[in-house]
């Protein structure tokens, strides 16, 4: 009998991992004339490839495709994928949480598999960011889509009653956060920013490592120096690196790309048929509200994320975590997220990612896909890129960008936009 | 008969008050007000007018052009973040500052100032905006 609240039913543990090169459809040779369809497909695919496993097999799956309706010109994104994918006649659900969406997923599908309805389910998401469908044509004949488009639509994920309508600045938020963290800790406004700084510069130097990572191909001080800038500190802070706020700048935020990830999980009972070593996944928990009031640093809505997974997972976090991404879309997580994550004491975070120590050969790596940043971010599809490379990290998979020694517990937090956070706890087997 | 409480937020924005609600169950204010308190969930409640005077705690700006093209004509604007008297917090654009390093590098110096609403009204919306006093 199942007695605790909170808890799986039954152990669920990954037993597949794919993800498309992150990039531009227009543009990037790798992507070129991709549709959503297509790209979910490949990750789906690959995921199946990794697990071994024929589609026949798996019992259902679940898509999150958040921006649909508003740019792809389409929904009912299930039965847009289930014959690509070998999955016609099996249950199918399109869901989102917006850009935590693949981490939500991941929580829905371990549920339905710990619930005895399910033995094996996969879970992916896709989004396109740069372009559209042109109007009344097939998926691959696109048109770009302007920054500003993008973000007015992206935004129809914030809240339409007050907030928006009321003038909200998005990147304002960051700043609001930085200053509360400085205020808290006695920092100048010039620490925070450095720290913000050589947050980016962590994540260029992890992205310009992950061959998914296609928009990142050069390190901050290499395109410094290009720029005939032989201090980094100096270009960061630089004409190139524009503010966008009080505090934050552009190579702050996030990229926005196209790509889409897949993961299969399976009871843990039946997992050893497909993987010797699968990754368990041990504990997750999200958490909703519209947060006018958090940015005092106070954060409840992700507090009650973290606290429901590690309660699960029954882990202590000052202790036993090995490698966190937190949702870098702005990078100021890497010094608040993390500390309410308890990957690092209140007020240290801060001064570790200006010592370098949060790079995938620090001993506290963050997002060693490159982050939001130098990854970039594809909305629903990004959060599952990065539970996918934590699962390749466990694995050793992850060549020169490899943590050592391999990660034995990893943390995944992601906002979505509204707000919604959620945190997936992985540990891999002894 | 329902009422919308959004449509009542706007009409009373319009008379020059904010509309939040006070809990009577745990004395919290939701602002803005929804059908539930923001801190226990209780929908025992009654409507209450907050007087919108606080410290402006943080100053940040908005980019231009802006994703909502309601505020092309002042954007960049200067956006903060606001303690209300009533402890309340609420975001939002505040009126009479230029948005430039300095000024804003400044007013964070300062440490908090003083605001009181400003309401405006942009092409046909009545917006809570905050002015320094
Ligand atoms: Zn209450």
């Amino acid at each position: 009998m199942h007695k605790r609240k909170g808890t799986l039913a039954r152990g669920v543990s990954i037993i597949g991992v794919g993800c498309t090169p992150f990039g531009n459809v227009l543009e990037s040779p790798e992507l070129k004339d991709m549709t959503e369809r297509e790209l979910f497909s490949w990750a789906a695919l690959e995921a199946m490839e990794d697990a071994g496993i024929e589609a026949s097999e798996i019992d259902a799956f679940y898509i999150a495709h958040c921006m649909d309706e508003v740019l792809s010109h389409q929904f009912a994104a299930y039965a847009m994928v289930a014959d690509w994918i070998g999955m016609r006649n099996k249950p199918g659900v399109h869901f989102e949480t917006a850009c935590s969406s693949t981490n939500t997923g991941l929580s829905l599908a371990a549920m339905a598999v710990a619930s005895g309805v399910y033995d094996i389910v996969l879970m992916g998401g896709v989004e396109i960011t740069g372009s559209h469908p042109q109007e009344k044509m097939p998926a691959h004949m696109r048109e770009a889509i302007s920054p500003g488009e993008l973000w007015y639509r992206t935004n129809y994920g914030a809240d339409q009653a007050y907030w928006y309508p009321g003038g909200l600045s998005v990147s304002s938020l960051c700043d609001f956060t930085c200053m509360a963290y400085a205020k808290k800790y006695g920092l100048s406004l010039e620490q925070v920013e450095e720290a913000l700084n050589c947050a980016s510069i962590s994540n260029r130097r992890n992205g310009v490592r992950n061959p998914l990572a296609l928009l990142t191909q050069q390190e901050f001080p290499e395109e410094a120096r290009e720029r005939g800038y032989s201090d980094l500190k100096e270009y960061m802070r630089s004409k190139y690196n524009p503010k966008m706020g009080t505090i934050m700048r552009l190579f702050n935020a996030a990229s926005p790309v196209d790509g889409a990830s897949a993961i299969i999980v399976c009871a843990s009972d039946l997992a050893q048929k497909f993987r010797k070593q699968p990754v368990d996944y041990i504990g997750f928990g999200g958490a909703t509200a519209i947060p006018y009031h958090e940015f005092e640093a106070q954060w409840e809505v992700e507090k009650s994320a973290f606290a429901q997974a590690y309660n699960m997972a029954r882990i202590n976090p000052y202790k036993e975590i090995d490698y966190m991404h937190v949702h870098d879309c702005m990078v100021n997580t890497h010094f608040v997220s993390t500390e309410i994550g308890g990957y690092f004491r209140p007020g240290e975070a801060w001064r570790a990612i200006i010592e370098g120590r949060t790079s995938f050969d620090g001993d506290k790596p963050i997002s060693t896909t490159g982050g939001r940043t130098s990854m970039g971010h594809a909305w629903a599809a990004s959060a599952g890129a990065e539970i996918v490379e934590a699962v390749r990290q466990m694995r050793g998979e992850c060549d020169n960008r490899q943590i050592k020694p391999f990660p034995r517990v990893s943390v995944i937090q992601n906002y979505g936009h509204g707000i919604h956070v959620n945190v997936s706890v992985l540990k891999s087997q002894e | 008969m329902a009422e919308s409480i959004i449509k009542r937020y706007y009409d009373t924005l319009g008379e020059g008050k904010l509309l939040a609600t006070n809990c009577l169950d745990c004395e919290g204010y939701t602002f803005p007000p929804t059908t539930a308190c923001e801190y226990c969930g209780s929908t025992d409640l009654e409507f209450i007018h907050l007087s919108g005077k606080g410290k402006l705690l943080f100053l940040s700006h908005g980019v231009a052009p802006p994703p909502n093209a309601r505020f092309v004509d002042i954007a960049p604007y200067a956006y903060g973040h606001i303690l209300l008297e009533e402890g309340v917090y609420v975001q939002g654009i505040v009126t009479g500052v230029k948005p430039e390093p300095e000024v804003l590098q400044e007013i964070y110096d300062r440490g908090p100032a003083l605001v009181e609403p400003d309401i405006i009204e942009l092409q046909g919306l009545k917006i809570l905006a905050f002015k320094m006093v």
